[in-house]
């Protein structure tokens, strides 16, 4: 509960400008406005950034009962697919629905969904950074034997996007929609990130830009910080944005280069895709009281109990957390029956589970050379989301850490930007001077003091926590913030780029051996910290392109090869990770027959809107393929 | 109907003057009187310009617009929020007479929790003085009479000075949810609906 005031405050004006609509609020803002989407796994929100004032965040119409509809700060990130039978006319039904809608999204949907868990569609932005699904295909709800008509995650981004949207426009009629800024983890992938692109177009936003959520926060922050947050970082200091939000982790680095007054800022690193968070937390504490409920000869909760349990786990662990003070909170566990006195369980929550567990279990103190558990010991396992099998927060830490230390190892101008120094340490982890945090869990402050130590333990000297961050609204606030920086030119920007490297396949030309095929070599489309808006020719390089019968291509990605160029080839793909396969038939140029190969130069392109595309062209007939990266991995 | 109406008046008048120019029967003055101010009044009301004929509607293409909620739909609807969310019907319905209070305290955890949050999230409640209670204050002529309660013996004319008992409460906003779903038949939400677990 940060902030009480501010939030009031906001309220107020949240109240004058959306219960009331009347004609003057509806007229198009006379100020330039810049708009931020989160699309976040759990939670969606927007934000305006009018003329030069401080961003907002804007309250969004969603249906929030069976009974009524009203205005919240997040839109949960959650669709409900009823069955059609429970659909009648009297329905809940939005401002800008003619009808009852067949799906409900936002609060209802994740309340009524959460009893109806077979027909309840949430974390869909985990499925589509998922390499190894259908993500245009209906998938969703995943496993789901009840629901006929099921939505792809691409599906999903789309309709919550138009929710966001109908909201808005229905508060802020003749709003500007050019370039909206709209965040996507660090950690997503080329691929993911052209669906995100591709659902925010079938959504009605044309020409949305991208902003990693880690950067978002950190816009936020300087927007918050003003002027003052130069006396907070210096030049040479490498900044950690530490985000760990209900379902997801996600972590950049970014360095403070430059001299002292021209300060700039680039981001110099990314981590993996982490599903984990703080929802972990609460279903693992839920686990461990129910456990103890049973052994002391209560009978087995029912799935409604082990719900209303792990809602009432929730504050009861926020409650130990903020208040040193306390060392248990009674717990009460209603039953779904109207005799509620009668039926309510009684137990407790003690801070020694919130630190054996929630502390200890997610973030333990580890040697810097602890990784990750890979995978877990079960030799098959049913499908679903690769929720992370290891839930040491602290372990995910240490192997970005170490992560990011060879990145930077591989690529000269990042070692020099960030000072030989820095790398000198003989720790094999690349430690950061200074955190900032984000999402819900950092709200309290035990696990932010734990990250910090354990970072200042693998350093031996004391990191600092950058004062002034606001871990729930940080990122759509960030993107209205970017999106108003891109507009005016106003503000300090980070240097970001593309978040990793981006290779594809090629067959290398060998002799034939009989029963085994040539090599694949991998040859570097777009280094790591490649700019929007530029394009690179492979200069002085032919390629052979197989054209007029069906032919694969390869798609390869690092994360730790911040030092190769556009045009580099690497012998092998081991060191790669492959993020996408592509069957295409690509048409031969006139005159040449199906089945030839015919001579190609390769082109890649960063669009402005931070979309990689290879262009391959045939100079001869003029001729050009183009090939996206957010092709789906067969 | 209008003209039935008329036509009966009309027929009460002549059969009243015909009882009158032909005197076969025998009916007291009192009697016809009446009968005449009867028919009289039938026709006056006939006449009246009645109010505004409805003519039926042919059933509209599309899902007509829903009604207006009533006032009572609102109140109705809040009390389901708090059912949903405090389980206060529940509460407030069952016998409690016998319940041990360790049992009536764990529900009201569950009551206290659920209310807590629906206030929160649709009314900003703050105290109406600031002072701590006990404290004394003074309230001069022109004090906001509807925000403070004087107990005791009051003298007729402010200054009032007294001890702060209770700090008030005031809502600095509210923003409940806007009804929807009612209808002719339904004019207010259910509280809660009943519950059938499906089995698989």
């Amino acid at each position: 509960m940060a902030g009480p005031c501010t939030r009031r405050v906001a309220d107020i004006r949240v109240i004058l400008s959306t219960q009331l609509p009347s004609a003057a609020n509806n007229q198009p803002p006379a100020m330039s406005t810049h708009l931020g989407l989160d699309l976040g796994t759990s939670n969606c929100a927007i934000a305006i950034a009018t003329g030069t004032a401080p961003p907002e965040t804007l309250p969004v119409t969603q249906i929030l009962s069976a009974n009524g509809i009203g205005e919240k700060e997040l839109l949960p990130s959650a669709i409900y697919l009823p069955a059609p039978d429970e659909i009648s006319s009297d329905s809940p039904r939005l401002p800008w629905q003619e009808s009852p809608p067949a799906m409900f999204t936002g609060s209802f949907a994740r309340d009524r969904g959460e009893l109806q868990p077979d027909r309840l569609v949430v974390s869909a932005k985990s499925w589509l950074c998922h390499p190894h699904v259908d993500r245009r295909g209906p998938i969703l709800p995943w496993a789901s034997t009840s629901v006929e008509q099921k939505l792809s995650p691409l599906d999903v981004s789309r309709d919550l996007l138009l929710h966001l949207l109908s909201s808005l426009q229905s508060s802020h009629a003749g709003i500007n929609l050019q370039n909206a800024v709209l965040t996507v983890p660090a950690s997503f992938d080329e691929a993911a990130r052209g669906l995100t692109l591709e659902a925010a177009n079938s959504a009605g936003l044309s020409d949305v830009i991208l902003l990693e959520e880690p950067q978002a926060a950190f816009y936020a922050w300087l927007e918050n910080q003003g002027s003052d947050w130069r006396k907070q970082v210096q030049s040479g200091d490498l900044l950690l944005v530490c985000d760990v939000g209900g379902g997801t982790a996600d972590f950049s680095l970014i360095a403070v280069t430059g001299k002292s007054g021209t300060l700039s800022l680039e981001r110099v690193a990314v981590g993996e895709h982490l599903l984990l968070g703080g929802d972990n937390m609460d279903l693992a504490l839920a686990h461990d009281v129910s456990e103890s409920l049973s052994s002391s000869g209560t009978a087995p909760l029912d799935e409604w109990q082990f719900l209303a349990l792990i809602q009432a786990i929730r504050s009861a662990k926020e409650s130990l957390l903020s208040d040193p003070s306390l060392n248990d909170v009674p717990i009460a566990i209603p039953s779904r029956s109207r005799r509620l006195v009668a039926t309510t369980l009684s137990t407790t929550l003690t801070r020694e589970q919130v630190d054996r567990i929630a502390l200890d279990g997610f973030f333990p103190l580890v040697e810097p050379d602890e990784m990750p558990l890979h995978r877990r010991a079960g030799g098959l396992r049913e499908s679903g989301l690769p929720y992370a099998p290891d839930p040491a927060i602290s372990k995910h830490l240490a192997r970005f850490l170490f992560r990011a230390k060879a990145n930077i190892l591989s690529s000269p101008q990042l070692l020099e930007a960030i000072g030989a120094d820095k790398l000198s340490d003989p720790s094999s982890l690349l430690i950061p001077d200074a955190v900032l945090f984000n999402g819900g869990v950092f709200n309290a402050s035990p696990f932010r003091h734990r990250v910090l130590g354990q970072l200042g333990r693998w350093a031996g000297r004391t990191v600092r926590e950058l004062e002034g961050a606001r871990p729930d609204h940080a990122v759509a606030l960030g993107a209205a913030v970017y999106a108003r920086l891109r507009a005016t030119g106003h503000g300090v920007r980070i240097k970001s780029g593309t978040a990793r490297s981006y290779y594809i396949g090629m067959e290398s030309s060998a002799m034939a051996v009989p029963g085994r095929r040539p090599a694949t070599k991998a040859l570097c489309v777009a280094p790591q910290g490649m700019e929007e808006g530029t394009t690179h020719m492979i200069a002085g390089q032919e390629f052979l392109l197989y054209t007029g019968e069906p032919s694969e291509f390869r798609f390869f990605q690092s994360e730790v090869r911040a030092g190769d160029f556009v045009g580099q080839i690497l012998p092998d793909t081991s060191d790669l990770e492959e993020s996408a396969k592509l069957q295409v038939e690509i048409p031969s140029p006139s005159g040449h027959n199906s089945g030839e190969e015919v001579p190609v130069h390769l082109e890649s392109t960063i669009t402005e809107l931070g979309n990689l595309e290879l262009h391959l062209a045939h100079a001869p007939t003029g001729e050009r393929w183009k090939l996206a990266f957010n092709v789906r991995l067969q | 109907m209008k003209s039935t109406l008329i036509g009966s008046g009309i027929l009460l008048l002549g059969v009243n003057a015909a009882a009158i120019y032909l005197p076969t029967h025998e009916l007291t003055i009192g009697a016809q009187a009446t009968s005449a101010a009867l028919g009289l009044l039938i026709i006056f009301f006939g006449l009246r310009p009645g109010r505004r004929k409805v003519i039926a509607q042919p059933p509209a293409p599309t899902t007509p617009p829903p009604p207006p909620p009533r006032p009572e739909a609102e109140i109705v609807a809040f009390l389901a929020l708090l059912q949903e969310n405090a389980r206060l019907v529940d509460f407030s319905k069952e016998d409690i007479t016998a319940a041990p209070d360790a049992q009536l305290g764990a529900a009201a955890r569950v009551v206290h929790s659920g209310c807590r949050k629906v206030l929160a999230e649709y009314f900003d409640i703050t105290p109406i003085r600031t002072e701590p209670e006990g404290t004394t204050l003074t309230l001069d002529a022109g004090y906001d009479a509807a925000a403070h309660r004087l107990l005791g013996s009051v003298p007729t004319h402010a200054p009032y000075k007294g001890k702060l008992v209770h700090p008030g409460w005031i809502a600095r906003t509210v923003k409940l949810p806007r009804v929807t779903g009612t209808t002719e038949s339904r004019p207010w939400p259910v509280l809660a609906p009943a519950e059938l677990q499906i089995s698989a």
